[in-house]
Protein backbone atom coordinates (compact mmCIF):
# COMPACT_ATOMS: atom_id res chain seq x y z
CA UNK A 1 0.00 0.00 0.00
CA UNK A 2 2.73 2.40 0.96
CA UNK A 3 4.65 1.82 -2.40
CA UNK A 4 1.38 2.48 -4.58
CA UNK A 5 0.98 5.75 -2.43
CA UNK A 6 4.15 6.49 -3.38
CA UNK A 7 3.90 5.14 -6.78
CA UNK A 8 0.90 7.40 -7.43
CA UNK A 9 2.21 10.53 -5.46
CA UNK A 10 5.82 10.59 -7.45
CA UNK A 11 3.54 10.52 -10.46
CA UNK A 12 1.35 13.78 -9.39
CA UNK A 13 4.81 15.33 -8.82
CA UNK A 14 6.04 14.17 -12.65
CA UNK A 15 3.14 15.50 -14.01
CA UNK A 16 3.43 19.00 -12.12
CA UNK A 17 6.78 19.21 -13.39
CA UNK A 18 6.10 18.32 -16.94
CA UNK A 19 3.09 21.17 -16.72
CA UNK A 20 5.29 23.49 -15.32
CA UNK A 21 8.09 23.07 -17.41
CA UNK A 22 5.82 23.65 -20.72
CA UNK A 23 4.86 26.45 -18.84
CA UNK A 24 8.28 28.00 -18.40
CA UNK A 25 9.10 27.29 -21.79
CA UNK A 26 6.43 29.08 -23.27
CA UNK A 27 7.10 31.77 -21.18
CA UNK A 28 11.33 32.05 -21.72
CA UNK A 29 11.09 32.64 -25.91
CA UNK A 30 14.56 33.09 -26.68
CA UNK A 31 15.11 29.11 -26.30
CA UNK A 32 17.42 27.49 -28.57
CA UNK A 33 15.03 25.54 -30.61
CA UNK A 34 15.74 21.96 -31.50
CA UNK A 35 14.54 21.94 -35.12
CA UNK A 36 15.95 25.36 -36.27
CA UNK A 37 14.18 26.21 -39.50
CA UNK A 38 13.38 29.72 -39.71
CA UNK A 39 15.59 30.90 -37.04
CA UNK A 40 19.28 31.74 -37.23
CA UNK A 41 21.62 31.85 -34.82
CA UNK A 42 25.54 33.56 -34.61
CA UNK A 43 27.04 36.46 -35.74
CA UNK A 44 30.44 38.41 -35.98
CA UNK A 45 32.32 38.42 -32.27
CA UNK A 46 35.15 39.26 -30.59
CA UNK A 47 36.34 37.42 -26.91
CA UNK A 48 39.47 36.81 -25.64
CA UNK A 49 41.61 33.20 -26.40
CA UNK A 50 43.33 31.22 -23.63
CA UNK A 51 46.14 33.74 -24.59
CA UNK A 52 44.89 36.44 -23.44
CA UNK A 53 44.74 37.71 -26.60
CA UNK A 54 41.50 39.60 -28.48
CA UNK A 55 39.77 36.73 -30.69
CA UNK A 56 37.64 37.96 -33.59
CA UNK A 57 35.03 35.00 -34.91
CA UNK A 58 36.64 35.96 -38.49
CA UNK A 59 39.62 33.76 -37.32
CA UNK A 60 37.79 31.02 -38.03
CA UNK A 61 36.33 31.45 -41.35
CA UNK A 62 36.96 29.29 -43.97
CA UNK A 63 36.50 25.26 -41.87
CA UNK A 64 33.40 24.62 -40.30
CA UNK A 65 33.30 24.72 -36.50
CA UNK A 66 31.02 23.56 -33.91
CA UNK A 67 30.28 25.92 -31.06
CA UNK A 68 29.18 24.91 -27.31
CA UNK A 69 28.75 27.37 -24.40
CA UNK A 70 29.53 26.03 -20.74
CA UNK A 71 31.55 26.53 -17.86
CA UNK A 72 35.18 24.79 -16.44
CA UNK A 73 33.29 24.12 -12.96
CA UNK A 74 30.81 21.95 -14.84
CA UNK A 75 31.95 18.49 -13.99
CA UNK A 76 29.29 16.36 -16.27
CA UNK A 77 27.66 17.80 -19.23
CA UNK A 78 30.40 20.21 -19.98
CA UNK A 79 33.57 17.65 -20.56
CA UNK A 80 31.27 14.60 -21.83
CA UNK A 81 29.85 17.12 -24.96
CA UNK A 82 33.07 18.42 -25.73
CA UNK A 83 34.84 14.90 -24.98
CA UNK A 84 31.85 13.87 -27.58
CA UNK A 85 32.76 16.46 -30.02
CA UNK A 86 36.27 15.03 -30.00
CA UNK A 87 35.07 11.23 -30.50
CA UNK A 88 32.90 12.49 -33.58
CA UNK A 89 35.45 14.23 -34.99
CA UNK A 90 38.03 11.87 -34.91
CA UNK A 91 35.13 9.22 -36.17
CA UNK A 92 34.93 11.43 -39.47
CA UNK A 93 38.65 10.40 -40.36
CA UNK A 94 40.64 14.04 -39.35
CA UNK A 95 41.23 16.13 -36.56
CA UNK A 96 40.77 19.13 -39.32
CA UNK A 97 37.56 18.17 -40.31
CA UNK A 98 36.24 21.17 -37.99
CA UNK A 99 37.17 23.28 -35.17
CA UNK A 100 36.02 22.74 -31.82
CA UNK A 101 35.04 26.25 -29.83
CA UNK A 102 34.18 26.27 -25.86
CA UNK A 103 33.20 29.85 -24.68
CA UNK A 104 32.88 29.85 -21.08
CA UNK A 105 29.26 31.30 -19.93
CA UNK A 106 30.75 31.43 -16.17
CA UNK A 107 33.34 34.72 -17.33
CA UNK A 108 33.66 35.73 -13.60
CA UNK A 109 35.85 32.34 -12.18
CA UNK A 110 36.60 31.30 -16.45
CA UNK A 111 39.53 33.53 -17.28
CA UNK A 112 42.11 32.94 -20.19
CA UNK A 113 44.12 30.03 -18.30
CA UNK A 114 41.24 28.35 -16.74
CA UNK A 115 39.36 28.13 -20.26
CA UNK A 116 42.72 26.98 -21.77
CA UNK A 117 43.28 24.43 -19.34
CA UNK A 118 40.01 22.61 -19.84
CA UNK A 119 40.63 23.35 -23.77
CA UNK A 120 43.75 21.67 -23.59
CA UNK A 121 42.42 18.56 -21.37
CA UNK A 122 40.99 16.57 -24.16
CA UNK A 123 44.01 15.52 -26.01
CA UNK A 124 42.94 17.17 -29.54
CA UNK A 125 42.73 20.69 -30.62
CA UNK A 126 39.60 23.11 -29.08
CA UNK A 127 39.58 26.49 -29.12
CA UNK A 128 38.47 27.91 -25.80
CA UNK A 129 37.26 31.42 -25.19
CA UNK A 130 36.38 33.94 -22.33
CA UNK A 131 35.42 37.66 -22.49
CA UNK A 132 33.87 40.43 -20.25
CA UNK A 133 30.46 40.21 -18.76
CA UNK A 134 29.11 42.08 -21.71
CA UNK A 135 31.04 40.13 -24.52
CA UNK A 136 29.84 37.09 -23.14
CA UNK A 137 26.40 38.47 -22.58
CA UNK A 138 25.94 39.59 -26.48
CA UNK A 139 27.95 36.30 -27.97
CA UNK A 140 25.31 33.95 -25.39
CA UNK A 141 22.14 36.70 -27.21
CA UNK A 142 23.22 36.10 -30.60
CA UNK A 143 24.02 32.52 -30.42
CA UNK A 144 20.85 31.61 -28.58
CA UNK A 145 21.88 30.49 -25.37
CA UNK A 146 20.53 30.25 -21.95
CA UNK A 147 22.60 30.74 -18.61
CA UNK A 148 21.16 31.12 -15.10
CA UNK A 149 23.12 30.85 -12.36
CA UNK A 150 22.41 28.53 -9.38
CA UNK A 151 23.23 29.12 -5.97
CA UNK A 152 25.59 31.35 -4.11
CA UNK A 153 28.75 31.50 -2.69
CA UNK A 154 31.99 30.16 -4.86
CA UNK A 155 30.34 27.05 -5.49
CA UNK A 156 27.38 28.06 -7.68
CA UNK A 157 27.01 25.91 -10.52
CA UNK A 158 24.83 27.15 -13.66
CA UNK A 159 22.35 25.87 -15.81
CA UNK A 160 22.76 26.56 -19.45
CA UNK A 161 21.97 25.47 -23.16
CA UNK A 162 23.54 21.87 -23.88
CA UNK A 163 22.90 22.41 -27.55
CA UNK A 164 25.59 22.49 -29.77
CA UNK A 165 25.78 24.78 -32.52
CA UNK A 166 26.99 23.85 -36.35
CA UNK A 167 28.25 26.57 -38.62
CA UNK A 168 29.99 25.60 -42.22
CA UNK A 169 33.09 27.63 -43.75
CA UNK A 170 30.96 30.67 -44.66
CA UNK A 171 30.36 30.96 -41.18
CA UNK A 172 27.13 30.48 -41.47
CA UNK A 173 24.47 28.59 -39.07
CA UNK A 174 23.54 25.22 -40.48
CA UNK A 175 22.01 23.12 -37.66
CA UNK A 176 22.63 21.83 -33.93
CA UNK A 177 23.45 18.38 -32.07
CA UNK A 178 21.52 18.13 -28.99
CA UNK A 179 22.83 15.86 -26.00
CA UNK A 180 20.40 13.12 -26.56
CA UNK A 181 20.74 13.00 -30.32
CA UNK A 182 22.86 9.46 -31.68
CA UNK A 183 26.05 10.06 -33.28
CA UNK A 184 24.64 8.56 -36.58
CA UNK A 185 22.65 11.85 -36.83
CA UNK A 186 24.77 13.97 -35.19
CA UNK A 187 27.64 12.80 -38.05
CA UNK A 188 25.49 12.84 -41.05
CA UNK A 189 25.32 16.57 -39.34
CA UNK A 190 29.04 17.21 -39.38
CA UNK A 191 29.62 15.94 -42.74
CA UNK A 192 27.09 17.86 -44.28
CA UNK A 193 29.00 21.02 -42.82
CA UNK A 194 31.87 20.48 -45.28
CA UNK B 1 4.06 -23.14 26.73
CA UNK B 2 5.50 -20.10 25.69
CA UNK B 3 8.78 -21.16 23.28
CA UNK B 4 7.06 -22.57 20.84
CA UNK B 5 4.96 -19.27 20.34
CA UNK B 6 7.89 -16.80 20.42
CA UNK B 7 8.94 -19.66 17.35
CA UNK B 8 6.23 -19.12 15.91
CA UNK B 9 5.92 -15.29 15.57
CA UNK B 10 9.51 -15.09 14.92
CA UNK B 11 9.16 -17.34 11.84
CA UNK B 12 6.51 -14.71 10.74
CA UNK B 13 8.47 -12.18 11.14
CA UNK B 14 11.27 -13.70 9.44
CA UNK B 15 8.65 -14.34 6.20
CA UNK B 16 7.34 -11.14 6.19
CA UNK B 17 10.60 -8.96 6.29
CA UNK B 18 12.11 -8.85 2.60
CA UNK B 19 15.56 -10.21 1.74
CA UNK B 20 18.62 -7.65 2.05
CA UNK B 21 19.81 -6.01 -0.75
CA UNK B 22 23.62 -7.54 -2.05
CA UNK B 23 25.37 -4.83 -3.79
CA UNK B 24 28.52 -5.10 -5.91
CA UNK B 25 29.61 -2.22 -8.51
CA UNK B 26 31.54 -1.99 -11.22
CA UNK B 27 33.07 0.26 -14.31
CA UNK B 28 33.65 3.42 -11.86
CA UNK B 29 35.27 6.00 -13.28
CA UNK B 30 35.56 9.41 -13.44
CA UNK B 31 37.48 12.53 -15.67
CA UNK B 32 40.67 14.34 -15.52
CA UNK B 33 39.78 17.55 -14.51
CA UNK B 34 41.42 21.11 -15.54
CA UNK B 35 41.86 24.06 -13.08
CA UNK B 36 38.18 24.24 -11.84
CA UNK B 37 37.58 22.01 -8.18
CA UNK B 38 35.07 20.18 -9.07
CA UNK B 39 34.82 16.49 -10.85
CA UNK B 40 32.19 14.14 -11.84
CA UNK B 41 32.31 10.37 -10.99
CA UNK B 42 30.33 7.12 -12.27
CA UNK B 43 29.79 3.54 -11.63
CA UNK B 44 27.16 0.81 -12.20
CA UNK B 45 25.50 -0.63 -8.96
CA UNK B 46 24.33 -3.86 -9.22
CA UNK B 47 21.95 -5.45 -6.34
CA UNK B 48 21.44 -9.20 -6.37
CA UNK B 49 19.26 -9.09 -3.64
CA UNK B 50 16.19 -7.14 -2.14
CA UNK B 51 15.58 -3.76 -3.25
CA UNK B 52 17.32 -0.56 -1.08
CA UNK B 53 18.54 2.96 -1.93
CA UNK B 54 21.73 4.83 -2.73
CA UNK B 55 21.09 7.71 -0.30
CA UNK B 56 24.88 9.38 -0.43
CA UNK B 57 28.68 8.85 -0.88
CA UNK B 58 32.09 10.28 0.34
CA UNK B 59 35.08 10.84 -1.28
CA UNK B 60 38.71 10.64 -0.37
CA UNK B 61 39.39 13.27 -2.24
CA UNK B 62 36.50 15.84 -1.60
CA UNK B 63 33.22 16.58 -0.79
CA UNK B 64 30.64 14.14 -2.61
CA UNK B 65 27.19 14.65 -3.55
CA UNK B 66 24.59 12.77 -5.70
CA UNK B 67 23.33 15.38 -8.45
CA UNK B 68 21.40 14.61 -11.79
CA UNK B 69 21.69 16.47 -14.70
CA UNK B 70 18.67 16.78 -17.07
CA UNK B 71 17.12 18.40 -20.10
CA UNK B 72 14.96 20.88 -20.06
CA UNK B 73 14.22 22.45 -23.71
CA UNK B 74 17.56 22.15 -24.62
CA UNK B 75 19.18 23.32 -20.90
CA UNK B 76 21.01 21.02 -18.79
CA UNK B 77 20.22 21.80 -14.94
CA UNK B 78 22.19 19.79 -12.23
CA UNK B 79 20.58 19.68 -8.99
CA UNK B 80 21.55 17.27 -5.82
CA UNK B 81 19.29 15.05 -5.15
CA UNK B 82 17.90 15.73 -2.05
CA UNK B 83 18.88 14.95 1.69
CA UNK B 84 16.84 11.92 2.54
CA UNK B 85 15.82 10.97 -0.49
CA UNK B 86 17.43 8.13 -2.09
CA UNK B 87 17.66 6.54 -5.62
CA UNK B 88 16.31 2.98 -6.50
CA UNK B 89 18.78 0.47 -6.47
CA UNK B 90 16.23 -2.09 -7.54
CA UNK B 91 15.57 -5.80 -6.76
CA UNK B 92 17.95 -7.81 -8.49
CA UNK B 93 18.62 -5.17 -11.10
CA UNK B 94 20.98 -2.24 -11.03
CA UNK B 95 21.83 1.83 -11.19
CA UNK B 96 23.86 3.28 -13.42
CA UNK B 97 25.56 6.52 -12.89
CA UNK B 98 26.69 7.82 -16.31
CA UNK B 99 27.67 11.04 -18.41
CA UNK B 100 24.59 13.32 -18.80
CA UNK B 101 22.89 11.86 -16.04
CA UNK B 102 22.94 10.92 -12.09
CA UNK B 103 26.58 11.31 -10.79
CA UNK B 104 28.47 11.93 -8.02
CA UNK B 105 29.85 15.39 -8.10
CA UNK B 106 32.76 15.47 -5.66
CA UNK B 107 33.56 19.53 -5.04
CA UNK B 108 36.59 21.29 -3.34
CA UNK B 109 39.01 18.94 -4.74
CA UNK B 110 42.47 20.00 -3.55
CA UNK B 111 44.51 19.45 -6.79
CA UNK B 112 43.85 18.21 -10.55
CA UNK B 113 42.45 14.64 -11.12
CA UNK B 114 45.06 12.77 -13.60
CA UNK B 115 44.39 10.12 -16.19
CA UNK B 116 45.89 6.67 -14.06
CA UNK B 117 44.94 8.09 -10.55
CA UNK B 118 42.67 6.06 -8.21
CA UNK B 119 40.81 7.03 -5.24
CA UNK B 120 38.45 5.77 -2.79
CA UNK B 121 34.51 6.31 -3.20
CA UNK B 122 32.24 5.14 -0.50
CA UNK B 123 28.20 4.63 -1.47
CA UNK B 124 25.98 5.26 1.21
CA UNK B 125 22.86 3.27 1.07
CA UNK B 126 19.47 2.85 3.20
CA UNK B 127 19.71 -0.34 4.39
CA UNK B 128 22.74 -2.33 2.98
CA UNK B 129 26.42 -1.54 4.65
CA UNK B 130 28.39 1.25 2.89
CA UNK B 131 30.30 -0.16 0.11
CA UNK B 132 33.87 1.17 -0.91
CA UNK B 133 34.41 1.75 -4.74
CA UNK B 134 37.98 2.33 -6.38
CA UNK B 135 37.91 4.77 -8.83
CA UNK B 136 39.92 5.03 -11.31
CA UNK B 137 40.52 8.59 -13.51
CA UNK B 138 40.54 7.94 -17.12
CA UNK B 139 41.43 11.18 -19.81
CA UNK B 140 39.16 13.64 -20.16
CA UNK B 141 38.83 12.65 -23.80
CA UNK B 142 36.95 8.67 -22.25
CA UNK B 143 33.69 8.29 -23.63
Amino acid sequence: MRNLRLVLWVAVAVAAMIGGALLWRQSNAPLLKPVPTQVSFGGPFTLIDSGGQPFASSKLAGKPYAIFFGFTHCPDVCPTTLARLVKLRRQLGNEGAFQIVFVTVDPERDGPKEVGNYADLFGSPIIGLTGSGSQIAQVKKDYGIFSEKVGTGDDYTIDHTATVLLFDGDQKFQSTIAPDETDETAIAKLKKLT
Amino acid sequence: MLRPATFAIALTLAACSAPGPKISTRDAWARETGSADSAAAYVTIENKGGADELVGAKASIGEAMIHESSMDGGVMRMRPVANGEGLSVPSNGKLMLGPGGTHVMIMGLKGPLKAGDHFNLTLLFAKARPHKVDVTVKPAGAK
